[in-house]
């Protein structure tokens, strides 16, 4: 008899399916039907805890952290690493080491359009938390569920679910928060507001909306602004001040939800428009004199414009009994608008504008569906399959280079079909393989796997084996770049192949509950491996005429990590820690020996503590987390290896949030109390010119400081 | 509750609304006129000039201009007429949407008589327009012979980012004459030395072929008795490698200026004239009064001036390789005899040319076969733009490498103007700034030349080195640095850059300042 409760405990808490079946059956009253139908859709739109160890940012803590941005949150995970770029205004995350276009981001499972790719390389200060339940990080390469691009980890970003128990509501927020020690009510800091409002239209059908800004004043620094300039001796002398070391940005973000009950059917439609601007200062002053011989100092700025316009709509559902089926479609689209001017510095106005020009726009429909329970009546195997279809159509000028011509619309598409089987060996061993085909319009198909294990000892000791492959498919710079003149000769390469990647993770979790004192220990022990072979990478082709560089699947890379996490539970102490110890090797095709190179290994480590005093309604916490000295290597021959260093640094929030009545709520606090700017870096792989780079790399605007007030207000 | 949720709403977008401040640069300046100059000098040989009024922006609207004008020792109708033309000394210029000037023309009925000077004098009196305003300088001064110029703020037009014209200029009278780069390939010498020289603002190459002087033996599939060896450099692994040339097939490969272009400066074979300028620096050598000395050269026309826009800061100077020709060069007497053809024919053309010595070089097209004006006469410049400049010569770490340069400054070394570089301050490595012990470019004054200090055997003292190189990012003109001269004639002058890109960042839109000391 204990078979049963068991087969439960792995089946139904932890698939969605299952769980809806048993919650229809029992649902007879339909305002109770309403509640269970949306806790129910946001894990229809979850990723798998059977399958993957995931990793949850809920909204209490990106409210305790007042986040606005995804860049606001991802800091503190022990894997990744958020890399801003102060040229560009863009972030992008690296998990494991790997960069931003191995990390697949998803809105509600549907993978996110951005500038670059479809899913990965994404702006992530582009996305707004404020309609965000919560944010599931999940690590490892999986393919079979998530397609391309899929190799380090997925990011899926949770919609917020919608009205509990009243008619209306309306949330509103105003967040104002210094850059550094810089604040002024309009031309510095940074200054947030929210505005949502949502309503139970009729029993079965809700309706929300709202709009949320965030306008970045930007981050001086050093820098004196838009409107410095240095005139010695009747010339201009150009000491790089103007300007700001971040550029200042403004994002709009509205959207319209509709969730629709239908019988045992449940449409949810997602509807966001993402608008920003951000203005790029040049540091560079153009000095020219007048036909009086005085200088007229002008500088040439550019003003971005994104547009993202997502519409998702996900249905979903039960038929022939326990037979569930998922079915999401999407049509996103997003363009880049750029305009250059010549600003006057001394009339402090814009003289002309020189280019006003669409530079990258793309074009995305998207489809997944699954079916689930298909061995309904078997009590050892469960069946799911589905498909995956996307299109893209878009141009990059950007990306294909100033000297391109080829910068005509391309299209991508991609046709899936992919299985995923669950077998029960014994009450404690469950192993799910699964396994995707993938037919793509410019590299053929593709094959991928994976295969997962659980295994549950006594003693609430877990044990998990993960193995899943993936690819990373080449970007439109690899496929389409373009540079060639007398002296250079660097070229796309339409003939590219994805880059294959293997990941394997071992965990064993553990928890320890002492009922006394109300204390729970959990303790998670992993180990993974990555393994990437075919990697793109620009090497010397001799092969034609002319040398050339061209980008080719030529390196391999491994991999090897170990990470322990604490997490205690004392009555309102909450104690986490982590540390993840990382190594890296590199196979480069010019190493000349054809071997891996050795590991280089970094260190991380993350602390978080929260406390509750019930008295206040107040919630303090203080997160922290040690970024060690990373390494990468550049170069690797019989004499060792050249690398790139990023020095150590640590970044502390500490916040507090106090609920003054249920309508209102206040959060302030301390973002980056280290104070961290830059850290020391050494760049020396700068191409073919041996530029030195630049010897250290932003991080931050150093310590700043927040205040968030929130008010709902809801009625019937 | 309905009161709440409005007065809500109304909070929420009052606080939306009060903070969406254009980020953006903010508006447009405003609109004013002014001379480009405000002194201008015809040469001898100019009978018209083009004035023109620089706009402060691009006009939003139609308008117009009115200029007035009073003759000094000129009359209107009998010395002088304008285009447009003019009614009591008044003169109607239309402006429409979009310029971002506007000219008009002076020409010259009569010249001054010989003793006497005879100028205009233009006023902008009106600038009719929504908020049109006058700017400085409102008055320009047109003067009908050369003004001798003690000072003055040059623009040479090299022509924009694709840097079509080489451009010779003459401090003295603010002179500029110009050229297209591809105008020429080769250059003969006018002075008492037998010396040819190469184009290098075209990228212009000659490789001699040794004991070869019948020009019909020449062609693309010709072997050689003797194989030459030369270094090359693989631009892929930037390393040195060595080639052996057995044909003229092979040969061609390495002959185009690039950073693999073959040579061996160990054993003196480049096939490029020598970066200073020199006479004796020249890829053909010395021609030979001996008929049977002089060899056949194949030479590299060059690369081709695009005509593709790049992005703003950036060039695009050389475009695709102009093929190549045979060419030998004999001398009698006075006079150059050129004996050129295609690669692959089988018959050649031969001119003569005699020498000039009102000039320095005489330029020649090889693929016109005619003699080209392209220098102005050797006293009457002192600072050149070729703009472009390439040469053969030491790379980084590397012996030797074809380099192309843009920007590129060079002065006349041969017509006996000298120049040397005052650095003001160094920044090392480690971004430490060194400050020497010298004037500023304010204060420098003829007690401070230093008259040993003049270069007169090297052109390429300001080279490109007068800007920050635009790899990876937009040039800047370095302000650690400035120049100075003397012309020919004795005078002193002190000479530095103020600008090397257009006020919109376009490059080849250089600009400098020069005072006579």
């Amino acid at each position: 008899m204990r078979i049963y409760p068991l087969l439960f405990l792995c089946l139904s808490p932890f698939i969605l399916w299952s769980q809806e079946e048993v919650q229809f059956s029992d649902s007879t009253r339909i305002t109770e039907l309403d509640e269970v139908v949306l806790t129910g859709e946001s894990k229809v739109l979850s990723v798998s805890k059977k399958l993957f160890r995931v990793e949850t940012i809920d909204s209490d803590d990106i409210k305790q952290l007042a986040g606005n941005t995804l860049a606001d949150v991802l800091n503190q995970n022990l894997n990744i690493t958020v890399t801003p770029n102060p040229s560009t205004g863009r972030s992008t995350i690296s998990m494991f080491g790997l960069d931003g276009q191995y990390v697949k981001i998803l809105l509600d499972g549907i993978p996110l359009a951005s500038d670059n790719g479809m899913g990965n390389n994404i702006d992530i200060t582009q996305i707004n938390l404020e309609e965000v339940e919560r944010i599931e990080i999940v690590e490892g390469a999986m393919g079979v569920l998530y397609g391309d691009n899929a190799v380090a980890g997925v990011i899926n970003i949770v919609s917020k679910s919608g009205l509990k128990g009243n008619k209306w509501a309306i949330r509103t927020s105003l967040q104002e928060e210094s850059v550094g020690s810089e604040y002024a009510w309009t031309s510095q800091g940074r200054h947030i507001q929210n505005f949502r409002l949502s309503h139970q239209l009729f029993d079965a059908t809700q309706i929300s909306g709202g709009i949320s800004r965030n306008d970045y004043a930007g981050f001086f620094n050093d820098f004196k602004g838009q409107n410095y300039v240095n005139i010695q001796g009747g010339t201009v002398v150009n000491d790089g001040l103007r300007g700001m070391e971040w550029n200042p940005k403004e994002q709009l973000t509205t959207f319209v939800d509709v969730r629709q009950k239908v019988g045992k059917h449940t449409f949810y439609l997602k509807s966001q428009y993402f608008d920003e601007e951000l203005t790029i200062y040049n540091h560079l002053v153009n000095g020219r004199l007048n036909s009086n011989g005085e200088p007229n100092p002008t500088a040439n700025d550019q003003l971005f414009n994104t547009h993202r316009w997502v519409n998702n709509l996900n249905i979903a559902g039960s038929f022939l009994g326990p037979t569930t089926y998922n079915l999401s479609l999407s049509y996103q689209n997003q363009k880049r608008y750029v305009q250059e001017y010549t600003y006057n510095i001394l009339q402090q106005g814009i003289e002309a504008y020189t280019l006003d020009q669409l530079n990258q726009s793309s074009d995305v429909y998207f489809s997944k569906g699954t079916i689930n329970n298909i061995l309904a009546k078997s009590k050892r195997f469960n069946l799911l399959t589905g498909y995956e279809v996307s299109y893209q159509r878009g141009f990059d000028a950007l990306a294909s280079g100033n000297y391109s011509t080829n910068t005509s619309t391309n299209t991508l598409e991609n046709y899936d079909l992919f299985a995923h089987l669950d077998v029960l060996l014994s009450d404690r061993l469950s192993v799910y393989p699964g396994m995707r085909v993938t037919n793509n319009s410019q590299f053929g198909n593709q094959l991928i796997w994976s295969f997962s294990s659980n295994y549950d000892l006594e003693n609430n000791l877990k044990l998990k084996a993960i193995f899943g492959s993936a690819f990373r498919a080449p970007n439109f710079e690899e496929f389409f770049y373009y540079f060639v003149d007398s002296n250079h000769n660097v070229q796309g390469n339409p003939d590219l192949q994805p880059e294959d990647g293997i990941s394997i993770f071992l965990n064993a979790d553990k928890k320890w509950m002492h009922s006394n004192d109300n204390a729970l220990l959990s303790s998670a022990f992993r180990s993974f491996y990555f393994n990437l072979k075919d990697k793109i990478a620009l090497v010397g082709d001799d092969s034609g005429d002319v040398p050339r560089f061209l980008f080719n699947n030529v390196n391999k890379q491994q991999i090897l990590g170990f990470s322990l996490n604490h997490n205690l539970r004392v009555k309102r102490l909450q104690l986490g820690l982590g540390a993840t110890y990382l190594g890296e090797s590199l196979t480069l095709s010019d190493s000349g020996n054809g071997e891996n190179s050795d590991y280089v290994w970094s260190l991380n480590l993350n602390s978080n503590v929260f406390y509750e005093i019930p008295r206040w309604n107040t919630t303090l916490s203080a997160q922290l987390k040690y970024t060690g000295r990373a390494l990468s290597i550049v170069s690797t021959d019989d004499n060792g290896m050249e690398l790139d260093r990023t020095d150590a640094f640590t970044w502390l929030d500490t916040t507090a949030h106090i609920d003054i009545s249920p309508q209102f709520d206040l959060t302030f606090g301390v973002r980056n109390l280290m104070d961290i700017v830059s850290v020391d870096a050494s760049n020396v792989s700068t191409g073919a010119h041996g530029v030195t780079g630049s010897d250290s790399q932003l991080f931050g605007n150093g310590r700043s400081y927040f205040l968030k007030l929130s008010y709902l207000l809801t009625f019937n | 509750m309905k009161k709440l949720l409005y007065s809500t709403f109304i909070t929420c977008f009052l606080v939306l609304a009060s903070c969406s401040d254009d980020d953006g640069g903010g508006d447009l300046i405003d609109f004013s006129t002014s001379f480009s100059s405000e002194t201008v000098g015809l040469s001898e040989s100019e009978t018209s000039k083009t004035i023109s009024i620089t706009f402060s922006r691009a006009a939003t609207e139609a308008g117009t201009i009115t200029v007035d004008f009073t003759g000094n020792n000129a009359e209107y109708g009998t010395d002088f007429t304008t285009s447009p033309g003019a009614t009591s000394s008044s003169l109607t210029i239309p402006v429409s949407v979009g310029q971002t000037s506007a000219t008009f023309d002076l020409n010259k009925l009569t010249d001054p008589l010989e003793g006497t000077t005879a100028s205009v004098s233009f006023t902008i009196s009106a600038a009719i327009g929504t908020d049109w305003v006058i700017g400085n300088p409102a008055a320009s001064v047109v003067s009908f012979t050369p003004v001798a110029a003690s000072s003055g703020t040059l623009e040479p037009e090299v022509g924009g980012p694709n840097q079509p014209n080489m451009v010779f200029l003459d401090l003295s009278t603010q002179q500029q004459v110009s050229a297209r780069r591809d105008s020429w390939e080769i250059a003969f010498y006018n002075g008492t030395e037998n010396r040819v020289f190469l184009n290098p603002a075209l990228l212009v190459s000659a490789a001699e072929l040794e004991g070869i002087t019948d020009l019909n033996v020449v062609s693309s599939v010709l072997e050689f008795e003797e194989s030459m060896n030369f270094y090359t450099l693989n631009t892929t692994t930037f390393q040195p490698e060595e080639v052996e040339v057995t044909n003229v097939e092979e040969l061609l490969i390495g002959l185009p200026v690039g950073y693999s272009q073959y040579g061996n400066l160990a054993e003196g074979i480049k096939f490029t004239d020598d970066k200073e300028g020199s006479l004796e620096g020249t890829a053909f050598g010395e021609i030979s009064t001996t008929a049977e000395e002089n060899n056949v050269f194949i030479v590299g026309l060059g690369a081709e001036i695009p005509n593709t826009t790049p992005d703003a800061g950036a060039i695009a100077t050389t475009g695709d390789h102009r093929g190549f020709m045979k060419v030998r060069i004999l001398t009698d007497g006075d006079n150059y005899i050129v004996q050129y053809a295609e690669l692959d024919a089988t018959t050649f053309e031969e001119v003569t040319i005699a020498k000039d010595v009102s000039k320095l070089k005489t330029a020649f097209s090889l693929t016109s076969g005619e003699t080209v004006d392209v220098e102005p006469a050797r006293e009457a410049w002192d600072i050149q733009f070729p703009s472009v400049y390439s040469y053969y010569g030491p790379f980084g770490g590397f012996a030797g490498a074809g380099l192309t340069y843009s920007d590129y400054v060079t002065h006349n070394t041969l017509g006996g103007v000298g120049l040397y570089q005052v650095l003001s301050y160094e920044v090392d490595g480690e971004g430490v700034r060194t400050d020497y012990d010298v004037p500023s470019y304010a204060e420098f004054t003829l007690e401070d030349a230093d008259d040993s200090a003049f270069v007169y055997d090297d052109r390429a003292v300001i080279g490109s080195d007068w800007r920050v190189s635009g790899f990876g990012g937009t040039p800047s003109v370095k302000d650690d640095r400035y120049y100075i001269v003397k012309d020919a004639s004795g005078n002193v002058y002190k000479l530095r850059f103020t600008a090397v890109l257009s006020a919109n960042g376009e490059r080849g839109y250089p600009q400098f300042v020069y005072e006579k000391l």
